[in-house]
């Protein structure tokens, strides 16, 4: 019995530590002996359970002894005390901790004092592996009261929220870049609010930049930034792609995948540190392109995090994904923008016409108002003949009163055209249209379409309304059987018109002797309007007058 | 005679309006008036059977007098130096008087519009 006690008294201190794979070898190993705790054999019972408990652990654990809070691990914890492991057994925790011990020493104090306390995913930048390391943990401190109701120690149970916290805040990234881009009216917005998106996650991208690539494919534009003034030395607004550029923008333009530049600090001095104490390493440029094989619209600059995890290719991938979001955010609006200019133009077209028309009105307002007046001041000088002449002379009168009114019907017809001219055989027929009322079978007129301009359709209204007056007086239309023939031809040659007007069957003709003042409009004023030669041939058996005029 | 119509003539060219007078009387029709403004027209009482109206009167459209004058019941012809373009859709089925227009137009539009009582 005493023989079995002692036998299980010296075999004690080990087999508490039987076990534990690589730690619990490593404690059996250690020398405790020379340190605060002493050899194991006096370890008190709660220390010894708690490392047995902690060894058996598939949890990262930790256990902090004593007033030195010497420190216990177990395999599971060795990947987050990384590079300190071997060195970090047995030392007080505030030795193996230092980086961090400010940001954990009133917990571990609370602890020591009897109070639990629960953290979780808390950003803890370790220094584990010889440089500091962006980590996140949930983890609890447990104080361990001994038989006298003291604290003896702390155990730890560590849960790494790393790549879960630094993934849920790159999705949001992610998910921020969609939702302001989805705002963007232009591709300039698109740049400027992907830059402010990016600034949601400046712990992974200290600093970025984005650049456009120019029409002319010679440079590149500055079109957003975060985290660094545009106009910094390593944020030039401008960059030439001629390689001469400290960022390699126009390798990555000219087709090649992303490029990593490293060695920052070297290139650049004071470079904005973003959320952390130093500033980036490395930075990472993309082309800002839908796919492989797309153009590149401009290049996304993200700088590194300088306490990522090394070899972590997270980063990448992520860095990727961004460029990949702003690309297609930016292909989109070019789009969108392709369309609305296409539409646009068909705006303006709309506009001009909706204008060209207003003109239009507003012309036919003026030519209605013109025309009004024109054929108030004929009224006007209608009456007054009419009084001044009531008297006296009465064909005089009428005479006068016929050719008013041929005036005025030869502006009526203008007017139908807004002043555009007329028609040859409309200023025929409107002038002849007195006569016409009673000798509609007595009018033969015949000839190709032709335009004429609004000066030469005045002067011709008038000549026809002189040629038909005469007629009445002494010529076919003067006797019930008499018939006046109009023809007009176009030269093919020279593309001038003649016309014949020739008055058949009426009494016979003698030359008059004196040339009154119709026949001189028609021979002298004719001529003269349609810069043209006009014959009058008092034929016997008829007048033939033959114009000859450039249309 | 008492039984002669009694025409309106709402014209702002003063000659042009003696002439009218002149051919109406000549017509066997009695001038009720002459008026050149559209305020005087509207504010006149309707002492006539029928009236021919200027279109426009000193820069101003008659238009809303010939619509006093449907409602009223008594007939009208434009006179107008414009031709239909210038009459909206509402007056379109109204005669209309080219300016300037012979004597016989304007006849020939009085009695188109001539009340059959004032006959």
């Amino acid at each position: 019995m005493n023989l079995y006690l002692n036998r299980r008294m010296t075999l004690e201190p080990r087999e508490f530590l039987a076990g534990g794979g690589e730690m619990g070898a490593a404690i059996r190993a250690f020398n405790w002996a020379e340190g605060p705790l002493g050899a194991p054999d006096g370890w008190p019972q709660t220390l010894k359970t708690c490392l047995r408990i902690m060894l058996a652990s598939r949890q990262p654990m930790w256990v902090w002894w004593g007033p030195e809070l010497i420190n216990f691990y177990n395999d599971a914890y060795l990947p987050i005390i990384g590079g300190k492991h071997p060195g970090a057994l047995g030392l007080p925790a505030r030795e193996v901790w230092h980086e961090i011990w400010g940001q954990i020493r009133e917990r571990i104090a609370g602890a020591m004092a009897g109070e639990a306390t629960y953290s979780e995913a808390e950003m803890l930048v370790m220094h584990r592996n010889g440089y500091p390391e962006e980590t996140y943990y949930t983890f609890s401190f447990s104080p361990v009261p001994e038989e006298d109701g003291t604290v003896g120690g702390i155990v730890c149970a560590n849960t790494d929220d790393t790549d879960r916290v630094i993934g849920a805040r790159r999705l949001a990234l992610l998910r921020e870049l969609a939702s302001r881009t989805w705002d963007a009216d232009t591709v300039d917005d698109v740049y400027a609010l992907s830059a402010k998106a990016l600034a949601a996650d400046p712990r992974d991208m200290p600093f970025a930049l984005i650049y456009r690539l120019e029409d002319d494919g010679a440079k590149a534009t500055l079109r957003g930034t975060t985290g660094i003034a545009a106009g910094h030395v390593a944020a030039p607004e401008l960059v030439a792609l001629d390689g001469s550029s400290p960022w390699p923008i126009s390798d990555v333009i000219r087709g090649g995948p992303r490029r990593a530049v490293g060695r920052l600090a070297e290139k650049f001095a004071g470079l904005p540190t973003g959320p952390w104490a130093d500033p980036p390493q490395d930075a990472l440029l993309l082309p800002l392109s839908t796919s492989a094989e797309a153009a590149p619209r401009g290049v996304l600059i993200l700088a590194a995090n300088p306490y990522r995890r090394p070899g972590d290719e997270s980063f990448e991938n992520f860095a990727a994904l961004v460029a990949r979001q702003i690309a297609s955010a930016i292909v989109s609006i070019e789009a969108f923008e392709a369309e609305r200019e296409r539409a646009k133009s068909a705006d303006i077209l709309v506009l001009e016409m909706e204008h060209r028309r207003r003109i239009e009105r507003h012309q036919n307002l003026l030519l209605d108002e013109l025309n009004h007046r024109v054929k108030n001041t004929l009224a006007t000088v209608q009456a007054m003949a009419m009084q001044t002449l009531k008297d006296v002379d009465l064909p005089a009168r009428d005479a006068f009163l016929a050719r008013l009114f041929a005036l005025s019907g030869q502006h009526d017809l203008l007017t139908l055209d807004n002043w555009e001219g007329a028609s040859f055989e409309g200023v025929v027929r409107r002038a002849l249209r007195p006569w016409r009322e009673d000798n509609r079978a007595r009018f033969h007129v015949a000839g190709p379409a032709v335009h004429l301009d609004p000066k030469k359709a005045l002067a011709l209204g008038m000549a026809f309304h002189e040629l038909a007056s005469n007629a009445a007086r002494y010529g076919a239309f003067s006797n019930t059987t008499g018939t006046v023939h109009v023809s007009w031809t176009i030269s093919p040659e020279d593309g001038r018109l003649k016309l014949v007007w020739e008055e058949r069957g009426g009494p016979q003709v003698a030359q008059p002797e004196r040339r009154g003042f119709g026949l001189r409009l028609i021979e002298y004023g004719l001529a003269r309007e349609i810069s043209g030669q006009v014959h009058l041939d008092f034929r016997p058996e008829g007048l033939i007058c033959t114009w000859d005029m450039k249309l | 005679m008492g039984t002669k119509p009694r025409v309106l003539i709402v014209e702002d060219e003063i000659i042009v309006a003696l002439f009218m007078e002149d051919v109406l009387a000549e017509f066997g029709y009695e001038v009720a008036g002459v008026v050149g403004h559209l305020d005087e027209a509207a504010a006149r009482e309707p002492d006539y059977d029928m009236a021919v109206l200027d279109v426009h009167l000193n820069g101003r459209s008659v238009f809303d007098f010939a619509d006093a004058l449907t409602v009223r019941g008594i007939p009208f012809a434009f006179a107008t130096g414009y031709g239909e373009r210038g009459i909206p859709d509402r007056h379109r089925a109204r005669p209309v008087l080219q300016k300037p227009f012979q004597p016989e137009d304007l006849r020939r539009v009085l009695e188109q519009i001539r009340p059959a009582q004032a006959a």
